[in-house]
């Protein structure tokens, strides 16, 4: 079947065998109408035969009946063979009759009446026997000169009476003229002029009867009408079978298993079903002008072939290209539409949204306009559709400001650090819908950078610490072995000066990579964080104990202020604990010796604010934020013992903490501030 | 008596160097690289104290810590590098006694190991009575007054005493400064609470070994003080 579909051979036999069955379709059907048009099965052959004899022995009945109205007599009327008479007058009394009373097929009876004309004198008006009425010129009658004219050419004019009327018949081919006081009377003289002629064709028919070729005909229809029946089936069923595999093989070609489309399918559709339809139209003319038999055969049937073809093409394209999947594509009228969709979406797009809704809000005051216009002038039917527009008109408006809502709170949910949050692109148009991927990209982007960022400051703390992890083997034998040679004697001065050195700067070093450690730990948040009650008036007396001594020896003198009542925040000891210990360090180290340094507590509107303020025993020239930056020291602190970590260590953890740190420098006077945000 | 440590890291020159400090002390000393040696080292000799190191090739000082403790319950100072709380906790866990970070001061090594020492022969079953409370190494004898770390007398003065016995008849309690200047000083504190700090950082510096990190007194910042071991 494959290879059928491919070959074209095939399918020029299918198309000739497919006019072939069209014509037997169209002939047997024809067949099959003449035969079972006359019910041939309820009435039988007698009515198929009657329908078959009936019209030529009704035409030679006429031609009789007409001759003997026009005078000719009975007897002398034409005779044909195999048809026998009766003439009956219009008082039922036989005029002639040569029916023998032999068997019959037929009997036919027509009533003739004969030319005539009829006319009353009182109404002027004429009738003739064909129905014809016309209105004649009054005859004009003088009161004065009742003498009618001579030259009148009514006859029946004779006694001209202005009360009575008369009605006058006259038979037209005898001239027998009668007059009667009324119309019915008249009528029934005539009536009785009528013939009736009967016809009777014989069952058997004589040699070279006038009848013997219907007779035959019909006596053969009749014997066929079932192959007619049978054949009409076949014919159709074969016809639709051969179609179904045409539409099956269209757009099959050998050698491929793809479908080609042909010459054909390049008209785009609807112009092609035009043509298909302008071709059937042509085609129609000869059938629609009628012809009478037998040139209707040489028309009818090639014109008949031809508007079959026509469909048979159009149906085979139709085919191919639903095949493609070209139809709708392949419809000019699409694809005009599909241009003028797309043009208008693109100017509509690219329009500025300022436009955008300019353009809608003036074609509604248009449309607005409009119906107001209209409102003045007709009442109920617009004030409908006016209904209707305001309500598509609110729809747009609510559908825009359901939009924005999305929008705003999808931009909400991402400002606030929602990244997972997608705002929904379905059901938006327009301006909302590249809105909405705007953002989602953002989103997206955000994503990226801060999961970037924090692979990176990961990879940053990991990196610190097993570089650190690393550092302190090594210096862990430079530390023993130093040690090792400061207890080997005898040494030189030099020696033991060198050894102190590096004994001090090895210890210096452990505590850089500690504090290393630690400031990269703290900014990450790569610490845990175990927040809890912490009353910091405590923190303060035990910061007091710790570093008292220390102070004293530094020559520094500590002033506590704080309140009496417990003051109590949300912090990790430890961590706090470590920000005491770093800022206090500092100060050891870096305040002027013999000054006073103050460590107060205040508890403000919300939040308990620990101050450290001493005086720096060098001028400080930097800027507050340069001290908190990683190991950023003041230029002339940079000889002296620290590492500069402790402030960012400090910072971060208070801000591990949700508190703040904050540094001021006011000359000489170097001010902490920590600040815990209360409740 | 000599005792005999095990010292086993991959660090050939941290090995050496403390090969000279605990036999300057007196030890014998063997060496291993790794923790399999060692642990066959444990196996041949009879070893009083193991230092060992956490990250090594070959076996791990963790992994070899607990195949250790399956079979010896021989004290052990794990050495790392290593400074994060939860890598001592862990180390902790798995067995070991004490722990020292690198890089270690070797006069605190050698009082740690002196310390474990100590504990591990001498202490190991002593006789406990009524009045003597001990907390990991500290023990306080009530009714002599004495205060001894590691069996080692330690002197202090009368509120130092006060002040660790209230906190050695409580262990784990948090005491308030002022709760504790209250009991010990049984007066009002008014403004003298860091008074108490400067007593537990003195009562700190004459029980603990390290006393920034201390094992014993610890300083619960903003809170108050507390006893307790580890």
């Amino acid at each position: 079947m494959k290879k059928l579909y491919g070959s074209f051979a095939a399918k020029l036999i299918a198309v000739i065998l497919l006019c072939v069955l069209a014509l037997g379709f169209t002939l047997s059907f024809i067949g099959t109408v003449q035969v079972y048009g006359g019910n041939v099965f309820s009435s039988g052959y007698q009515s198929f035969l009657y329908r078959m004899v009936g019209n030529k022995a009704e035409g030679m009945i006429n031609e009789i009946g007409w001759s003997i109205t026009r005078g000719t007599k009975p007897e002398n009327a034409s005779h044909y063979s195999g048809l026998q008479i009766r003439v009956l007058d219009g008082r039922g009394q036989e005029l002639y009759s040569d029916f023998e009373g032999a068997e019959i097929i037929l009997e036919i009876t027509r009533s003739f009446s004969p030319d005539y004309s009829l006319y009353s004198v009182g109404e002027n008006e004429y009738e003739f026997s064909d129905g014809e009425t016309t209105v004649a010129p009054r005859p004009t009658f003088a009161p004065a000169t009742p003498t009618p004219s001579a030259a009148s050419d009514m006859p029946a004019t004779e006694e001209p009476e202005e009360t009575e009327e008369v009605w006058v018949v006259s038979l037209l081919p005898s001239g027998e003229t009668q007059q009667f006081p009324s119309e019915g009377e008249a009528r029934d003289w005539l009536r009785q002029h009528e013939i009736t002629v009967t016809g009777y064709v014989l069952a058997e028919q004589p040699e070279q009867s006038a009848f013997e070729t219907q007779i035959y005909q019909a006596q053969l229809l009749y014997s066929w009408r079932h192959d007619f029946l049978w054949c009409a089936i076949l014919c159709f069923l074969l016809g639709i079978l051969v179609f179904i595999f045409l539409l099956c093989a269209a757009g099959h070609r050998k050698g491929t298993e793809k479908i080609v489309p042909s010459y054909v399918e390049k008209i785009p559709f609807d112009v092609f079903t035009l043509l298909i339809i302008a071709a059937i139209a042509i085609f129609m003319t000869p059938i629609l002008a009628g012809f009478d038999w037998p040139e209707i055969l040489f028309a009818l049937i090639p014109c008949i072939l031809l508007i079959g073809l026509s469909f048979l093409l159009w149906c085979l394209s139709f085919a191919v290209r639903v095949k493609l999947g070209t139809l709708w594509s392949g419809c000019l009228l699409v694809r005009f539409f599909r241009w003028l969709r797309r043009g208008v979406t693109a100017v509509f797009r690219n329009l500025p949204i300022l436009w955008k809704w300019g353009l809608g809000l003036a074609a509604a005051a248009f449309i607005d306009l409009i119906f107001r216009m209209n409102a003045v002038w007709s009442q109920n039917r617009t004030a409908f559709f006016w209904l209707l527009f305001w309500l598509l008109i609110a729809g747009v408006t609510l559908y825009a400001v359901l939009a924005f809502r999305r929008l705003r709170l999808g931009a909400k949910e991402i400002a606030s650090g929602n990244m997972n949050y997608s705002i929904d692109e379905k059901n938006l148009v327009l301006d909302f819908n590249d809105h909405a991927h705007d953002l989602n990209h953002i989103r997206d982007g955000l994503n990226e950078a801060v999961e970037q960022r924090m692979k990176s400051e990961r990879f940053r703390t990991e990196l610190i610490t097993n570089v650190s992890h690393d550092i302190k083997t090594p210096l862990t034998s430079i530390v023993n072995y130093v040690d090792l040679l400061q207890k080997e004697e005898p040494k030189t001065e030099k020696q033991q000066e060198y050894l102190e050195v590096l004994s001090r700067q090895s210890a210096k070093l452990k505590k850089l990579i500690e504090d290393l450690i630690e400031a990269s730990k703290a900014s990450t948040g790569n610490l845990s964080v175990d927040l809890q009650p912490c009353d910091l008036s405590i923190l303060l007396d035990q910061t007091a104990g710790e570093y008292g001594e220390k102070l004293e020896n530094a020559g520094l003198e500590l002033v506590l202020q704080k309140p009496e009542t417990p003051v109590t925040v949300q912090a990790d000891g430890r961590h706090l604990w470590r920000v005491f210990d770093n800022l206090l360090n500092n100060i050891v180290k870096y305040a002027m010796p013999g000054t006073r340094v103050y460590l107060s507590l205040q508890e403000q509107a919300g939040e308990a604010r620990v101050t450290f303020r001493n005086i720096s025993r060098e001028p400080l020239n930097l800027s507050a934020q340069e001290l908190t930056e990683r190991f950023v020291q003041g230029d002339a602190s940079r000889h002296s013992d620290g590492n500069g970590l402790g402030l960012a260590i400090a910072m971060s953890l208070m801000k591990l903490q949700k508190g703040d740190l904050e540094i001021e420098v006011d000359g000489d006077l170097f001010k902490v501030s920590l600040r815990f945000p209360k409740g | 008596m000599s005792y005999n440590i095990l010292i086993c890291d991959d660090e050939k020159d941290i090995v050496s160097a403390l090969k000279i400090y605990l036999e300057a002390e007196g030890y014998r000393t063997f060496a291993a690289a790794n923790g399999r040696e060692a642990l066959a080292i444990l196996d041949r000799e009879d070893i009083h104290l193991v230092l060992l190191d956490i990250m090594m090739p070959v076996m791990d000082g963790v992994s070899a810590l607990a195949k250790l403790r399956e079979f010896s319950n021989v004290p052990v100072i794990l050495l790392t590098a290593k400074s994060e709380d939860t890598d001592k906790v862990l180390g902790l866990n798995v067995g070991a006694d004490d722990y020292v970070t690198k890089p270690f001061n070797p006069v605190e090594l050698q009082a740690r190991v002196r310390s474990q020492l100590r504990r591990y022969l001498h202490l190991g079953g002593g006789a406990v009575r009524e009045s003597v409370i001990s907390i990991g190494a500290v023990t306080l004898d009530d009714g002599s007054k004495t205060v001894s770390v590691d069996g080692e007398p330690v002197s202090l003065t009368p509120r130092e005493y006060e002040i660790l016995k209230l906190l050695m008849q409580n262990p784990g309690r948090v005491f308030h400064p002022r709760d504790l200047y209250r009991k010990v000083w049984n007066e009002e504190p008014y403004g003298a609470e860091s008074t108490v700090a400067v007593h537990i950082r003195h009562l700190r510096e004459k029980l603990e070994i390290d006393p920034a990190n201390p094992r014993y007194i610890k300083a619960v910042w903003g809170q108050g003080y507390k006893i307790s071991e580890k």
